[in-house]
């Protein structure tokens, strides 16, 4: 295809988007000559071209277009739905037609005559729409370049003359005007200086400019003589799109500064740059150990400036997020009308920037989550107003960056989202049981949504609930790395949260190993590591065949990797360890030989030949240049899908059979709190720790201890229990801290869960036992929830959940900060942290 | 004339060679990265100067046990559209340049797997040479 065709695909394409903005923004402001005058020159622009090109059928149809719109501008008639509706009509014929050339070069046999029709119909005087073609068709540039030139003058004038002589915008004029701060007094005479001149010299840049911008625009020079007039010959493209009167958005001026780049060539570029990160870690590797001041120095440098030139190659390739929502006003405006609802669309931080991949991969679940909110989101007006809410609801896209992630938010203010309703369709539709929904929360509920073959539209409409389900948005998100959230209050509206990383080049990840071979887990899904110490009786225990670990109590179901890969399964004999991940809902843990580091890698592309085995999402090159499969988290998830089914229903069995305290079986940890025993299931222990006591410190009654930079709400079990201090009474022989001196440190259990970590304070560890489970009895007191003799002593068993709400009574509340989403005392080289 | 240059390469002591204008190049390479569930022809990835390349076990392709997954292979890397995929053969050979006309279409008494892999023959001074269709040997298996 000849290069000038191209060149004008390309360019119309990007128009188009223009104008399907600003048709529609054109509704809300129906009398807005810029936005009219915008649309007309881009119609204009592609009708110019097409007859330079001989498109015959693209002239004809956007002739039409033109004639309308020539009237609208003008005044001569007003635009009305109908007007509007056949001007969108009319640009979908463009694309078509566009697409058309695309794709064999000529226009094929797409029909406009229709089209053309239903425009014309619009044109409240026929003798216009006939004679109008004979007019444009003799000398369309010429044409062009006359009205451009017109348009501008006579705007610029009277526009510059307004801004002059209002007083309120004197200081704006004046930053429009003269670029160095001269005192407000002199501006009315700049101004009216220029616009006299711009009038006998049509076209020059320099009186026409200022008038159009706004206020804030800073011109750098508006030089008072007027340069001289571009030649009148220039085509009508280039003459409409620098015209003055032009009240695009400063993102096409913008056009001028930078060059297009073929997306593969940036591919590459950031291949290499993936490459040459790797390669610097070598180095320094190397280096460290070599020990050479100079080449230390030099390799610090190098460092320094592969690391800007990624960030900088990683920036090429980020795009605005608003390239994919300049598409949804049409969506929204097409939709709404169709469903009779109004809806007004907001949008925050279009402005920011995602790596152009990942835009790719988010604008589907986007635009569908948005087509969602209007179908099921936003009530209709009349139920708008029975409910006490304004006609028009409003659908606001928010974009933002959060601790490199950048978060887009969804958000109506309609009906909301039953989580009673939801959570009857998901029994009905046999996704969870009765007993499973009472153990979830109400906001859990409301995610029940994402499970798939869930669907709330109650009649499959052509808008949303054409078997595209929630399900599958989330998985598309968290298939790249991100993560999808929604929260809704009935009759308030819905906010749907994606999560998404900067970009998919380069993660985080895990390398593990198995079977002698190392693999890469991406990070995001990894929420916690278990040792399993085979000596140490953490074991794996099997539900109905199913693998499974106890972690805290709860059942954790388990894959094995060898397992899953068909490798030969170890016997665990060295201990393993457990990446506990979570995936679509599923939380599971997968056994893995070893547990080697984590690190930043360069995700490659997968051969097309292991596309199909699925387990794996890529490859990439580790430090030493070795290649590691990257599993593919989600696919194992569902690989394992049916282990998480059998535990769930034994986890189910197990809560019926066993209630009340005695389910801390296993094994418990005595810590001394005054002369009392108390003992703590070792589930629920996450770490020891001694804390100085003068670290200490308060929040309003509140303990708490700085820990790992976190601030650690801390519960004296002593206070809890109402004990009276013991400090003095030092039994305890082996700890001199707890004698005299009002114990210098204190002894803490620290438990963590999902990112949130409470520490109870005690004054002695003592032991830690297997337990017996002898005698029991039920006799309670405060705080605790039963007793038991445990080493020929009577040992009170703490009710941990009242500890831990003690000490933070929001512990068990399901907001848990979404960056606190992998836990942070995980350290893979720490045994310590799952067995004590 | 019409003529060609082959790349000649063995393996299980038979000489094959496929036309110079499908390959990319030709390495030893020593360790190859096992891809678990993968078929059974794949031999491994390893590391092209930072792209990540899939090695084709030409053993398991002409229905031969699989290769020892230990040790140093020669790759013959040829390309499948934009992705370079390696051959892995058990010798490589010189270049020779052949008369298309001297081909002549691989014997009636060739069957099984390799039948289709094979293009023609030609008779050399002291032996045979199988042209080798590259891209159909590096397509994907259907073995699984």
């Amino acid at each position: 295809m000849a290069e000038i065709v191209e060149e004008f695909l390309v360019e119309s394409h990007e128009n188009l988007d223009q104008l399907d903005r600003d048709l529609v923004a054109l509704e809300q402001q129906p009398g807005s000559r810029e936005l009219l005058s915008s649309i007309f020159r881009t119609i204009h622009t592609i009708k110019g071209t097409s007859g330079f090109l001989a498109f015959s059928q693209l002239e004809k149809l956007t002739h039409a277009g033109e004639s309308l719109l020539s009237r609208l501008r003008d005044g001569t008639q007003s635009m009305t739905p109908q007007s509007a509706d056949a001007l969108l009509r009319m640009v979908d014929g463009v694309r078509a037609l566009l697409d058309q050339i695309e794709t064999d070069g000529t226009e094929g046999d797409v029909d406009v005559e229709e089209t053309i029709s239903a425009v014309s119909a619009c044109i409240e005087d026929p003798a216009a729409a006939s004679a109008a073609p004979q007019e444009s068709a003799a000398a369309p540039v010429v044409e062009a370049v006359a009205e451009a030139v017109a348009e501008a003058v006579a705007e610029a004038v009277a526009e510059a003359v307004a801004e002059a002589v209002e007083p309120v915008a004197g200081a704006a004029a004046e930053a429009a005007l003269d670029g160095n701060s001269s005192p407000a007094k002199h501006t009315r005479k700049p101004a009216k200086k220029a616009a006299p001149k711009a009038a006998p010299q049509p076209g020059t840049e320099s009186a026409a400019a200022p008038a159009p911008e706004t206020p804030e625009a800073t011109i750098p020079e508006p030089s008072p003589e007027p340069v001289p007039a571009a030649p009148p010959a220039q085509p009508a493209a280039v003459a409409a799109g620098e015209s003055p009167a032009d009240n695009a958005p400063a993102k096409r001026a913008l056009a001028d500064s930078s060059i297009r780049v073929d997306v593969d060539l940036l591919d590459t570029l950031m291949r290499l740059v993936g490459e040459l990160v790797l390669t610097r870690n070598q180095v320094l590797r190397s280096v460290l150990e070599v020990q050479h001041p100079s080449l230390t120095r030099t390799t610090q440098r190098l460092n320094l400036i592969t690391s800007e030139l990624q960030e900088s190659v990683m920036k090429t390739r980020m795009q605005p997020i608003e390239h994919i929502w300049s598409k949804l006003p049409r969506v929204i405006r097409d939709l709404s009308s169709a469903l009779g609802k109004k809806i007004r669309l907001a949008m925050v931080g279009a402005e920011t920037e995602l790596d152009r991949s990942l835009l790719e991969a988010v604008k589907d679940p986007l635009t569908h989550l948005v087509r969602n909110a209007v179908d099921h989101g936003i009530e209709t007006p009349e139920q708008r107003r029975a409910a006490g809410k304004p006609e028009e609801g409003t659908l606001t896209l928010r974009a933002y960056h959060e601790g490199g992630h950048v978060v887009v938010e969804i958000a109506d203010d309609g009906a909301g989202i039953n989580p009673e309703k939801v959570a009857a369709t998901a029994v009905k539709r046999g996704l969870v049981s009765q007993e499973e929904l009472a153990k979830t929360s109400q906001r859990d509920l409301v995610n029940l949504i994402f499970l798939p073959g869930f669907s709330t539209a109650a009649a499959v409409t052509n808008v949303s609930g054409r078997g595209v389900g929630m399900d599958v948005v989330k998985t598309n998100i968290e298939r790249i790395g991100g993560a999808v959230d929604v929260e809704s209050a009935v009759g308030k509206g819905t906010t749907w949260r994606l999560t998404i990383p900067l970009t998919l080049a380069i993660i985080q990840a895990l390398t593990v190993e198995c079977g002698g071979q190392r693999y890469v887990i991406p990070q995001v899904g990894v929420h916690e590591l278990v040792y399993l110490d085979s000596q140490n009786g953490a074991r794996v225990e099997y539900v109905s065949g199913a693998p499974v670990y106890r972690l805290r109590g709860r059942l954790l179901p388990l894959i094995r990797l060898d397992e899953t890969l068909g490798l030969p399964v170890g016997d665990g004999e060295h201990g393993q360890y457990v990446a506990v991940l979570q995936v679509e809902g599923r939380r599971f843990g997968l056994v893995v030989d070893r547990v080697l580091n984590t690190d930043e890698i360069v995700v490659k592309p997968l051969s097309s030949r292991l596309k199909d085995i699925g387990v794996y999402a890529g490859a990439t090159i580790l430090g030493d240049g070795a290649v590691a499969l990257i599993l593919d988290v989600t696919s194992l998830a569902r690989r394992a899908a049916l282990a998480v089914e059998a535990v769930q229903r034994a986890e189910l069995a197990e809560i019926k059979v066993d209630t009340g305290p005695a389910q801390t079986t296993g094994r418990l940890l005595i810590t001394g709190v005054g002369d009392r025993r108390i003992a703590i299931p070792l589930d629920m222990v996450t770490r020891l720790e001694e804390f100085a006591a003068d670290r200490i410190e308060r929040i309003g009654s509140r303990e708490v201890v700085q820990y790992r930079g976190k601030i650690l709400p801390l519960i004296r079990l002593a206070d809890l229990l109402g004990v009276v201090p013991n400090n003095y009474a030092s039994y305890d022989m082996e700890d001199p801290a707890s004698d005299g001196a009002a114990s210098a440190s204190v002894p803490a259990v620290v438990y963590t869960e999902e990112g949130r970590s409470v520490a109870l304070a005690v004054e002695r560890i003592e032991d830690i036992v297997d337990d017996a489970s002898g005698a029991r009895s039920d006799l309670d007191a405060a705080g605790v929830s039963g007793s038991a003799v445990i080493q020929d002593r009577v040992t009170e068993l703490l009710d941990v959940r009242q500890a831990i709400l003690a000490a933070d009574p929001r512990f068990y509340a399901e907001d848990t900060d979404p960056s606190a989403y992998i836990d942070p005392y995980s350290d893979p080289f720490d045994p310590a942290m799952a067995g004590v | 004339m019409a003529s060609r240059q082959y790349a000649t390469f063995e393996v299980d002591d038979v000489l094959f060679g496929v036309d110079v204008a499908d390959v990319q190049e030709v390495l030893s390479f020593p360790e190859y990265t096992p891809v678990p569930l993968a078929a059974r022809a794949i031999g491994g990835l390893f590391n092209l100067r930072g792209q990540v390349i899939a090695a084709v076990d030409l053993r398991v392709r002409l229905g031969l046990p699989q290769r020892d997954r230990e040790g140093t292979a020669m790759n013959v890397i040829v390309r499948d559209g934009e992705e370079p995929v390696s051959l892995l053969v058990d010798r490589i050979g010189e270049v020779i340049q052949l008369d298309d006309e001297s081909s002549e279409p691989p014997p009636d008494t060739l069957t099984g797997p390799n039948r289709d892999l094979i293009v023609g023959t030609f008779k050399l001074d002291n032996r045979l040479l199988l042209a080798l269709d590259a891209q159909r040997a590096v397509s994907p298996p259907h073995d699984s």
